[in-house]
């Protein structure tokens, strides 16, 4: 479902909240709203749903207008999540959950299945869960159950008011992960309020950026990086901007197939591994078992080590080390940062089965930065 | 006293039904009187009524117990009906202030995601309001309780029986036994009243409200 804001107006009394806003959010996409605080980011949101009456203008559900429907019906059909979450404190998590179903008067059975099964999708365990309450979990869990109960009447659109807002910054990396993973499977119409601009960049397939109520750019988030409207914009995005553009590109796309690799356990010495790593001109190799999982990699400094003191009948295995390994749905960000920790240039590519793809390279990454700064035209 | 208690027993516990009927009727329209006033009070558009009838009720917690009595003797005479509504106004104060300020600090995110999934008015204030502002309610009318039956024994001053009829013909006969019973029998039932109350507060408020902050 479509989401269509038309000429939208808000005013308090003289103040003007939102000031003339036409944009379209897009069926199945995550919009993002953001901007200082007064800008109209969170006023906008409530006008979907009409928590907030509009002064003027239209917002239109697949060209309905929110005039002819039923406010109460319509925000039972849309999930909601606000930063303090709100979750009920009296009432258990499963309790929680049903609010929405419960309702719209599905019978208990069917509440019961869909509870079950949205647990499991914001990973939390229902049986330790389930009759647990609000006070008794993490603000992590609590925000998953937020969006549990959201989702929980399945809901076309979902709108979201700084959800993890509230987050210790490692945890809301960690849930603004699983939460993307979450919306891969079940590809709603997501309005977003935030004000964090690397939240927006992670998360958004377009951007909307407010300032004083007027709407300055929307567009493709990739878009809003490489040519900002204006220097409101440039601003907002920070001077680390083509950093900003790594959020966003995957590993998937830049990485190299090609890759060298050790058999684990195949009864080679470390002389068969350095003429390995010589003929190929490597300076290392990955290991991987025979059904093609990412076992570790070795070193060919240490095999020279090896040659030196005249052990090179040494068994290969012994040299394998533990690597840490990214998914092709990484960002190139997160390959950086692991860069950095590991010490290595080079990063492995593994599928979720931990099977080796393929490896990522720093001057791959490299070259993005350079071509990403250069479009920007400072 | 125990001898006078062991010879007084059916007088004993005739004033004391007298006692209970005078806290029950008293209280339970208090109670259901309160309630109601504090909800009205706390609906959206009567913000400033609500904070005038939270200074006045606070307020007049303060008003001593025999004023209030007095005031009902003199335009209503004396018995047990205007005792009763001497005792209905003075428990009234505190579940309404408690029912009004309860309501008032249900957290506003609350009643913004209640609102936002759908709840209507009245689903919001009997899902939402009421179920989690229990607690100071609850203790607003158990304090309400433990006073009126307190207070209840000035009441026999004007002729509405109870067991403060003991206490004051104690007094005027210089009987300390008399006096001592009456106190045992008020300060036993308050006692009582209030577990009981302990009891059901414990089973009307959800675990999810007493659970410590982690």
């Amino acid at each position: 479902m479509s989401i269509e804001c038309v000429d939208l107006v808000k005013k308090y009394g003289e103040v003007v909240a939102v000031d003339h806003v036409n944009l379209t959010f897009d069926e199945h996409k995550l919009s993002i709203l953001i901007g200082p605080s007064g800008c109209g980011k969170t006023t906008i949101l409530r006008m979907l749903n009409g928590l907030v009456p509009r002064t003027g203008g239209d917002i239109r559900y697949d060209g309905v207008s929110i005039g002819d429907m039923d406010p109460i019906a319509l925000r039972r059909s849309i999930g909601y999540v606000i930063q303090e979450i709100g979750l009920f404190p009296h009432m258990s998590v499963y309790d929680n959950i049903a609010t929405v179903p419960r309702l719209l008067k599905w019978n208990e059975t069917r509440i019961r299945e869909r509870i079950m099964e949205l647990l499991d999708l914001v990973n939390l365990e229902p049986d330790r869960f389930m009759n647990q309450y609000p006070s008794q979990v993490s603000g992590g869990q609590r925000q998953r159950i937020g969006v549990a109960r959201a989702l929980a009447a399945d809901p076309k659109i979902l709108l979201m008011d700084e959800p993890f807002g509230a987050i210790d910054p490692i945890n809301r990396e960690r849930l603004q992960d699983s939460f993307l993973e979450i919306q891969r499977h079940i590809q709603k119409t997501i309005v977003f309020v935030t004000h964090d601009i690397r939240e927006a960049v992670k998360l958004g397939d377009k951007i909307a950026i407010l300032d004083e109520g007027k709407l300055i750019q929307y567009d493709e988030t990739l878009t809003v990086i490489n040519q900002p409207e204006n220097e409101f914009v440039e601003n907002l995005l920070g001077s680390d901007r083509a950093l900003k553009g790594l959020e966003l590109l995957r590993v998937n796309d830049n990485y190299d197939r090609n890759f060298f690799s050790f058999p684990a356990e195949g009864g080679l010495t470390v002389k068969d591994g350095l003429e390995r790593l010589r003929s190929e001109r490597r300076t290392f190799g990955f290991v991987q078992t025979d059904k093609r999982r990412l076992a570790g990699y070795i070193l060919g400094k240490d095999l020279e080590r090896d040659e030196k003191r005249g052990n090179t009948a040494r068994k290969l295995d012994e040299h394998v080390k533990p690597i840490e390994s990214i998914q092709p749905y990484g960002t190139l960000m997160e390959a950086i940062s692991l860069m950095v920790t590991t010490g290595l240039t080079s990063v492995p590519v593994v599928d979720d089965r931990q099977n080796l793809l393929g490896v990522i390279r720093f001057r791959d990454v490299f070259e993005r930065i350079e071509a990403m700064a250069g479009t920007g035209g400072e | 006293m125990f001898n006078y208690i062991v010879d007084n027993f059916g007088y004993l516990l005739e004033k004391l039904r007298e006692h209970v009927m005078l806290f029950l009727f008293s209280w339970v329209a208090a109670l259901v009187v309160g309630i109601l006033i504090g909800i009205v009070a706390t609906r959206k558009g009567n913000e400033r009524s609500g904070k005038i009838l939270l200074a006045v009720t606070g307020a007049a917690q303060a008003v001593p117990s025999i004023a209030v009595i007095a005031i009902a003797f003199i335009f209503l005479g004396i018995g047990a009906t205007p005792a009763i509504f001497a005792l209905f106004i003075y428990s009234l104060v505190p579940i309404t202030f408690n029912t009004a300020s309860g309501l008032m600090g249900v957290p506003p995110a609350l009643k913004q995601a209640a609102r936002g999934m759908g709840m209507t008015d009245m689903q919001i204030l009997f899902h939402i309001e009421i179920p989690v502002s229990l607690r100071p309610i609850a203790s607003g009318a158990r304090s309400a309780a433990t006073i009126t039956i307190g207070a209840a024994t000035i009441a026999s001053a004007i002729g509405a029986g109870g067991l403060g009829e003991i206490i004051f013909i104690g007094l005027q006969l210089m009987k300390t036994d008399m006096i001592l019973a009456g106190a045992l029998f008020t300060a036993a039932l308050a006692v009582t009243v209030d577990g009981l109350l302990a009891l059901v507060e414990r089973l009307l408020i959800s675990p999810g409200l007493a659970v410590e902050e982690i």
